[in-house]
């Protein structure tokens, strides 16, 4: 698996808000994805992680991690995201009934849906377990990261990751299984 | 294995899984892949937008987006309960069958070009709805907004992502007290407190949805219309039916001109369901109105057709004379 950029660098103090979103702001983008699962609006929340990286640029002391740093800022905003979207849908329906219906241009490919429908799918197991153990289980599983990069990120001993993955391979699995059987 | 072996082969890797679920794990996990990062032109336009004309403020003046919500997942659970059990959000803004005191209804009779409804007018002591806000753009780093005169946005503390439960709490409560226990009046005062106490709240779109839905329910049409002529629709859950409930009633109060083009956009986006219905019926009566009498016949045949057995057959087979 080939690792992004900004984890093969040294952490080096950041210059700026422009010179992060330069470096990082590909793999921030990669982060959100990731944790927004279908249908996020990607643009949308990078602008949003780096309007407060920008804000908070300034108190960046180096207690932690540059990574650490951006990838905390990013997971609590696709919580906060992923929480509103939640609380819509009970409020108002669900979005995605609501976008559903829209033109989405060109028909994608088959095997585009195919993947398409396997992250939904995936996502909607994800979406039930606690958000500790959702993001590392993405972070492991999907984009490939070691039980020490995640723990890098999350600023915790590997050991930690360990113990959450494997609490999050066996809750997965659980629900996975009560989704395939119909109990869900 | 014991809980802290460390883990080194992912589902999607695994030659020789344990089982059956964990092949069929990493059988979805295989198909999902890695996410994406943007492309160099997406990110290009994130940064446009970030800065726009290539400017950053000064840090620190920034408006904060949304209010933190932690404690939304301990709510949640039985707050979508509530509301899926006694309504189903869908229900409550599709059509239903008369009389649907909650519903985001068409009008009981067609919408004829009424010269005036009987609406009461808001007391002078009523709290007045505030328009529902547009689709909050994510914030951009250009100068005009940090001069905004917010203070800073403090870090993130437990009170400031208790608002977000806070907000959700005084909806659902005014949702629950519109479906459940039919209590206009206590929904639109719950309604009231959310925009006082949340004036920019992050849930403000989904307080006015109710407001119109509660504001209908009790038959103050016109003052639904007046929120709904204030909100950009597009994007708002539900966008669809609102509009075309904002060409009813446009329509209902003689404001046809208004009305077609919303008719028409509804039209435009129809898949044969109620919503087209209501709208070829409105629209050919508006037409009626304006004196287009061959698109109007023109509705009210593609009515028939499409909808033979529809709500305002029978009044569509009297304007044709049939």
């Amino acid at each position: 698996m080939i690792l992004d950029v900004a984890f093969q660098q040294e952490q080096a103090p950041p210059l700026g808000t422009e010179e992060l979103f330069r470096t990082r702001g590909a793999t921030v983008s990669r982060w959100v994805r990731a944790l927004a699962g279908p249908g996020a609006d990607v643009e949308d929340l990078t602008q949003e992680v780096f309007a407060v990286v920008h804000r908070k640029l300034g108190g960046f002391r180096g207690d932690s991690s540059l990574d650490t740093w951006l990838f905390g800022i990013t997971a609590n905003l696709v919580r906060r995201h992923r929480r509103v979207q939640l609380l819509r849908r009970w409020l108002s329906g669900s979005a995605e009934e609501t976008a559903g219906h829209l033109a989405t241009g060109e028909r994608p490919a088959p095997e585009a849906l195919e993947r398409e429908e396997a992250r939904r799918r995936v996502y909607r197991v994800l979406d039930q377990m606690s958000d500790k153990y959702r993001g590392a289980l993405i972070l492991f599983e999907m984009e490939g990261r070691s039980a020490a990069e995640i723990a890098a990120l999350h600023g915790v001993k590997p050991s930690v990751v360990h113990v959450w993955l494997h609490r999050a391979r066996a809750d997965f699995l659980e629900r996975l299984q009560q989704l395939e059987q119909g109990v869900s | 294995m014991r809980a802290t072996d460390p883990i080194d082969q992912r589902w999607a890797d695994a030659s020789t899984p344990d089982n059956a679920l964990e092949q069929r794990a990493g059988s979805l996990m295989r198909q999902a892949g890695s996410s994406e990062p943007l492309s160099p032109e997406q990110l290009e336009r994130v940064w446009s937008k970030l800065a726009p004309g290539g400017a950053l403020p000064p840090r620190g003046g920034l408006l904060k987006r949304w209010p933190l919500g932690l404690a939304l997942v301990i709510l949640g659970a039985g707050l979508a309960a509530s509301l899926w059990k006694f309504s189903g959000t869908r229900a409550a803004l599709e059509p239903a069958p008369a009389p649907a005191p909650v519903a985001l209804a068409p009008p009981a009779a067609p919408p004829l070009p009424a010269p005036a409804v009987a609406a009461p007018s808001p007391s002078p002591g009523q709290p007045v709805a505030p328009p529902i806000p547009a689709r909050k753009p994510a914030p951009a780093l250009a100068p005009a907004v940090a001069a905004a005169p917010a203070p800073e946005a403090p870090p993130a503390t437990v009170d400031e992502e208790d608002r977000l439960a806070a907000e959700a709490r005084l909806i659902a409560r005014a949702v629950q007290q519109l479906r459940q226990e039919h209590d206009v009046a206590a929904s639109l005062a719950t309604l009231d407190e959310h925009a006082r106490q949340f004036p920019q709240g992050a849930l403000a779109r989904e307080a006015q949805i109710t407001r119109i839905e509660a504001l209908l329910a009790s038959g103050q049409r016109r003052e639904a219309l007046a929120i709904l002529e204030n909100a950009g629709l597009e994007g708002l859950p539900r966008g669809e039916e609102l509009l075309l409930v904002e060409a009813e009633l446009l329509s209902e109060v003689g404001r046809c001109p208004q009305a077609v083009p919303l008719f028409a956009k509804t039209l435009a986006a129809s898949r044969g369901d109620g919503l087209e219905e209501r709208a070829l019926y409105g629209r050919a009566v508006c037409g009626a109105q304006l004196g287009d009498a061959h698109g109007s016949q023109r509705d009210l045949l593609d009515y028939l057709e499409k909808f033979p057995d529809g709500r305002f057959a029978n009044a569509v087979r009297g304007r044709l004379g049939l």
